[in-house]
């Protein structure tokens, strides 16, 4: 017959019969999808972005000039670009200390990148002869040597199409940019100590003056470490105490360890406010839908008169339950990606962590599981209800209402 | 109730909401680049920067975007809805191409006009064109609806 209704378009007519009342139910699962997309992709990045940064700090000791640390911490984390220098021959003396396996230095230096807006730009020059940090993760996007007066860049550097930059007026050729660390490593161009030696003395004619007396053949910033098998780091910091004076020594796993612990605490925090939102929003949807199909008693009384099973019944509630949560559940994540997405550098920025935007793979695979759970929690909670009237009798039903 | 009232009932409520929704994305287009995503601070010493002029001009078509959105609120006719939202769709059409071709802002994608403003006027224009393109398709359906029925 041309006016049947099938229960999936009774569930719609009944949607749109109560509106007010369903917009609402809609608005509670979108805040609850919203809050578990958007607080399980806030986790995932923050996650992603302090094991990129752990990958990439190489080296199990930094060591740099007594009173430095915080500078050190602060070009390799948030990109702030700093210089400071100490004696080459500190690093001779490193490596002669008992549990060290290997040593490198680098050299770093600041820069107006004169493309854009004078931001000053980290440039770290290492020692390809020795290096074992910088090297493995260029091999990631450059497999070719790098030469005199070329350059590797950070991902967030900005250049144009032509291939090089200009610094203090000298152009020097990109060899490859770095991947994403969501890091300082970011805004930190790489080079070898004879180019960064160069670019010092182009800084120098253009009459930029760095620490004046500084002996430029005899001075590195900062030196790596890793330690020997079979030895432990605070053995390893030890020695070097007893026989170095005036560094300051820095952990790799120490600063990792900060981190992570910043990390567990906003990671609480948000799963905390993730918990209270989900319970807030089940006991809206509870007492909604409680009110709800206590409310359509009679409703459903004639639909069971007419000859519709107690199955029917409860297949009509919930799929009107169904249809409200994956309306909510798609309205949550779009909005929800509204914010995560766009907006991606600036809470990167904001919340001074390591942040890195998952792979969209697993981004799918978060929104499809939080659209499940917006699916599934109302029908559940709303064939609890349905269940128990469906169990009446149908005549009381029909006159509970009188 | 008989379908014209419940036709001219929604009428009413989408003229409301629509006027509401462009006041509010009017207001938040024209302040916003000012306060809460705001653009690079202007350095006195120097010329300023395209993400200055971004804003003053944010601050005119915002200003614009939200007086017609007033207009809407306030005025009877209920057939000034389809002109005004004709105007909020060229409205949001210029509000995407400001930040991103015609001024711009800050190459630097952590200069805080790249991350926060740049976003904030493309959702905002965007949000606009969808809310206008919408109202005119709607009306549209509408008045071709109602041409039929009086055949």
């Amino acid at each position: 017959m041309k006016n049947d209704i099938s229960l999936t378009k009774l569930s719609f007519i009944n949607i749109k019969k109560h509106s007010f009342r369903s917009l609402g139910l809609i608005t509670m699962t979108a805040i609850l999808s919203l809050f578990l997309f958007g607080g399980s992709v806030l986790l995932l990045s923050l996650d992603k972005g302090l094991e990129s940064m752990s990958t990439r700090l190489g080296a199990d000791i930094m060591v740099v000039p007594i009173g430095y640390d915080k500078e050190a911490e602060g070009v390799l984390l948030r990109g702030e670009p700093s210089y400071f220098y100490f004696d080459k021959s500190v690093e001779t003396k490193l490596a002669k200390v008992d549990g060290v396996d290997k040593v490198t230095s680098q050299f770093f230096l600041t820069s107006s990148n004169q493309d854009c807006c004078s931001v000053p730009v980290q440039f770290i020059g290492f020692d390809p002869n020795t290096d074992f940090v910088v090297q493995p993760w260029i091999r990631e996007n450059y497999s070719g040597r790098i030469t005199e007066n070329s350059i590797i860049i950070g991902n967030d550097i900005l250049h144009d199409e032509s291939g090089s930059m200009k610094f203090f007026d000298k152009e020097y050729e990109i060899a490859a940019v770095l991947d994403e660390t969501g890091t300082g490593f970011d805004t930190d161009v790489y080079a070898d100590i004879v180019t960064v030696k160069s670019l010092f003395e182009a800084a120098k004619e253009k009459g930029f003056g760095f620490t004046d007396d500084i002996d430029f053949e005899n001075s590195i910033s900062s030196v790596l470490i890793k330690i020997s098998d079979g030895y432990d780091i605070d053995t390893v910091v030890h020695n070097i105490r007893m026989n170095i004076d005036g560094v300051q020594i820095i952990k790799g796993q120490t600063m990792t360890a900060e981190i992570a612990d910043n990390l567990n605490g906003f990671r609480i925090f948000l799963l905390v406010l993730l918990l209270l939102t989900s319970i807030f929003s089940i006991i809206v949807l509870i007492l909604t839908f409680s009110l709800s199909v206590n409310e359509r008693r009679r409703e459903f009384g004639i639909l069971r008169s007419i000859g519709a099973t107690r199955g029917m019944v409860i297949s009509v509630v919930i799929k009107e339950a169904v249809i409200i949560g994956i309306s909510g559940g798609i309205i949550g994540v779009a909005f929800s990606s509204l914010i995560l997405f766009p907006f991606n550098t600036y809470i990167g920025d904001s919340v001074k962590l390591p942040y890195l935007l998952p792979n969209s793979w697993v981004i799918i695979v978060v929104i499809i599981l939080t659209l499940i759970l917006s699916a599934v929690i109302p029908p559940i909670i709303a064939s609890c209800f349905a269940v128990k009237i469906s169990r009446s009798e149908t005549y009381l039903t029909m006159r509970d209402n009188d | 109730m008989s379908s014209t009232v419940i036709g001219n009932n929604k009428t009413k409520i989408r003229k409301y909401f629509l006027g509401a929704a462009f006041l509010l994305i009017g207001l938040l287009i024209a302040i916003g680049p000012q306060t809460i995503f705001a653009v690079c601070p202007k350095d006195p010493d120097s010329m300023a920067m395209a993400c200055y002029y971004t804003a003053r001009i944010s601050v005119g078509i915002g200003t614009v975007i939200a007086a017609l959105g007033l207009i809407q609120l306030v005025i009877r006719n209920n057939g000034f809805g389809s002109g005004i939202s004709t105007a909020e769709l060229l409205l949001g059409i210029l509000v995407l191409l400001i930040p991103t071709i015609l001024v711009g802002v800050c190459k630097g994608e952590h200069m805080h006009c790249h991350s926060a403003t740049l976003p904030a006027l493309i959702i905002l224009g965007v949000l606009l064109i969808v809310l206008s393109v919408t109202d005119i398709v709607i009306g549209f359906v509408g008045r071709n609806k109602r041409n039929n029925n009086e055949k």
